[in-house]
């Protein structure tokens, strides 16, 4: 990869805190974006207005809690997922992205100091050895975009590699995982990949990488022994939403070497968005649907057609993969109901991955 | 040093004052309030500011004294350069803050320079600090003319101008001579206009559906149904399921909001044991039908 070219584009300035210029990652990225000015700070709050913006990188150590349940939505079922924060923010410029509302005047932020992470996830798979963790990096930023410069996802990955009962997805909607392949012990490492139809990439995901690259990049990360997860998340209904899903479900059995036991689960979750975004981005045609306020202020298509559209997904991708877990993200227990029957602690194949975990 | 800019006050003729109103402000975009008569007369108004090309300031005051057969009015004359401070001193002769039109605004805009002097007179403009007031004057100013003319008449807010201002300007012609209130107005022109764009229609597409709507008996129904279909059959169709087995009942049944949600409510009054069991009776009907109702949240 030719760094300077690629990550040249996305910056124009790096801010560096004092506490990290001597970490590894940091010299590896540095070194990899010479032709960029580089600043050390004392803090954050060092970092010029006009340079509080996705185009400035910055790089430090982690403030308070490094570890964190993912916050979930009022009147809606968590699936108990634990989140990092590593890369917060993100250039890939989704249309409908809620990170544009959430860390606007942000620049892109990168935590590299990963000791205290490492320790708090060793200690939870210790208070929770009677079950499952679910963890990744993809909460508030791309878990990928940003790793083959600073190189932080591996050594998360042989750290954890050694914990059973830990899941460590790393989420993205790029295809860089090429440097993440020769790594020996990977334990329950994930690759999370966003899937949406070509059109929609197109149209909406800014530059993310074209759906077939994602889906190459699948079947070498479990060919490397990854075990991988899909995330049809957002859910855009258009007039040929039906086809289209199916059709890229298909593919993924048909055209990838990716077997049923190497994926970890899938979850949906349909387009949902805040007020404010709306005003930002209103004049797009895929705001333009039908939507009605939820109880966490988000708006989202209406629960009627909500469930038609996780049925039918739901039952397309069972019938290619009828053992893995599917789950639906920030859903109301009547969506449950409607679309499983059940909600999903009193599902054999969910209950595991919804249980709550201790410790925090 | 601060220069002060020479000025002059004498008795102009208000028929020479109409000359030097080009763009006839007096007589349209002025929206002051009746000035009493004996002002004028008595000559208690503030000078009108006048330059030697063009009146600054005070065609409220030249409107009532030609209504009034005044042939001349007390004019303070200004060079180009010291038109600010006479405009300044103007208002805070008028003492007229928060009572100014939009198109007033906009030439107070245009005869200040600069962020200081806006700042200066926001003030006496607004009636408080405000430095975000010629912002909005300015968005106004970049409106089609015909939706200026629905925020000067308070027909409409200059947020919602500003949203739809892309529609065509005939939709604005027709929104404006429709009977109608200022908060259906609002409504309407922001359901058009994402029913526009969502089905990317053309101009005469989209003034044939406002016409349309005009014409029906509720056109804020109408343009609401063409927005939201599914949720307005789904409205209907509730309507028409309480219609068919609890009319009559004064049993009051309401679905989630939006149908968003699994609870819905069920209310009635009784009085008597009589009255209680043709309750109950409803209520049987409405268990060997109450799927019905349920499919709406499925």
């Amino acid at each position: 990869m030719n760094f300077s070219n690629y990550y040249g584009r996305l910056f124009d300035r790096i801010y560096v805190t004092s506490d990290v210029t001597e970490h590894p990652a940091t010299i590896r990225a540095t070194e990899r974006l010479k032709s960029l000015p580089l600043h050390v700070i004392g803090t954050k709050k060092d970092i010029p207005s006009e340079h509080r913006n996705s185009r400035s990188l910055f790089v430090t150590s982690p403030v308070g809690n490094t570890v964190d349940r993912c916050p979930g939505t009022r009147g809606h079922l968590c699936c108990n997922y634990l989140t990092i924060d590593l890369y917060i923010g993100c250039g890939i410029g989704c249309s409908y992205c809620i990170l544009q509302d959430y860390l606007n005047f942000s620049p892109i932020t990168v935590y590299v100091d990963t000791r205290p992470v490492i320790e708090r996830v060793k200690r939870l798979a210790r208070i929770n050895s009677d079950g499952v963790i679910r963890i990744g990096t993809g909460e508030v930023g791309d878990s990928l975009l940003y790793d083959p410069l600073f190189e932080i996802s591996g050594e998360l990955v042989k750290s954890f590699s050694g914990l059973d009962n830990v899941y460590f997805e790393l989420k993205t909607k790029t295809d860089f995982v090429d440097h993440l392949l020769d790594i020996n012990n990977k334990g329950n490492a994930v690759i999370g990949f966003s899937l949406n139809p070509q059109g929609v990439v197109t149209g909406e995901e800014g530059t993310a990488a074209l759906i077939e690259r994602r889906l190459e990049a699948a079947e070498r990360a479990v060919e490397a022994g990854y075990l991988v997860s899909f995330h049809f998340d957002p859910i855009f209904r258009y007039d040929e939403w039906q086809r289209e899903y199916f059709d890229l479900i298909d593919s993924i059995e048909e055209r990838y070497r990716i077997p049923q036991d190497k994926i970890a689960w899938i979850s949906m979750g349909t387009f949902r968005y805040t007020p404010e975004l709306k005003d930002k981005a209103e004049e797009r045609k895929i705001f333009l649907e039908e939507f009605v306020p939820s109880r966490d202020r988000k708006f989202r298509y209406i629960q009627k057609v909500r469930s038609r559209i996780y049925s039918s997904i739901r039952q397309r991708i069972e019938e290619h993969y009828p053992d893995v877990p599917i789950y639906m993200c920030m859903e109301s227990d009547t969506l449950w109901n409607n679309v499983f029957g059940n909600n999903p602690y009193e599902i054999p194949k969910l209950s595991d991955i919804f249980k709550p975990v201790r410790g925090l | 040093m601060v220069m002060e800019a020479e000025t002059k006050i004498e008795l102009r003729s208000v028929r020479e004052l109409e000359y030097l109103d080009r763009s006839l402000d007096i007589y349209t975009h002025s929206r002051t309030s009746e000035i009493h008569p004996d002002i004028i007369r008595k000559r208690l108004y503030p000078p009108v500011v006048v330059t030697d090309k063009r009146i600054v300031w005070g065609f409220g005051i030249i409107r009532s004294a030609r209504h009034l057969g005044e042939e001349l009015l007390l004019c303070n004359k200004t060079g180009e350069e010291g038109m600010f401070e006479a405009l300044k001193l103007s208002l805070e002769l008028e003492n007229r803050p928060r009572k100014y039109s939009w198109f007033e605004k906009v030439r107070i805009v245009k005869l200040s320079s600069g962020k200081n002097q806006l700042d200066e007179i926001g003030n006496l403009v607004e009636g408080k600090d405000d430095p975000e007031w010629y912002k909005r004057v300015l968005l106004f100013e970049s409106l089609p003319e015909t939706l200026q003319h629905l925020v000067e008449e308070e027909k409409l807010d200059l947020k919602t101008a500003n949203d739809v201002k892309g529609l065509p300007p005939g939709v604005f012609d027709t929104i404006a001579e429709g009977k109608i209130t200022f908060s259906q107005r609002r409504i309407i022109l922001r359901l058009l206009k994402e029913i526009a764009k969502r089905d990317e229609l053309g101009d005469k597409a989209v003034l044939e559906t406002l016409k349309s709507a005009m014409k029906h008996k509720d056109p804020v129904s109408y343009v609401e149904r063409l927005r939201y279909p599914e949720l307005t059959g789904m409205r209907e169709r509730f309507d028409s399921l309480y219609k068919k087995y609890l009319s009559g009942s004064k049993i009051r049944l309401y679905p989630p909001p939006y149908f968003e949600g699994s609870d819905f409510t069920l209310q009635f009054n009784f009085s008597g044991k009589r009255n209680f069991e043709k309750k109950i009776e409803y209520l049987e009907k409405l268990k060997g039908v109450i799927d019905e109702f349920l499919e709406l949240l499925r």
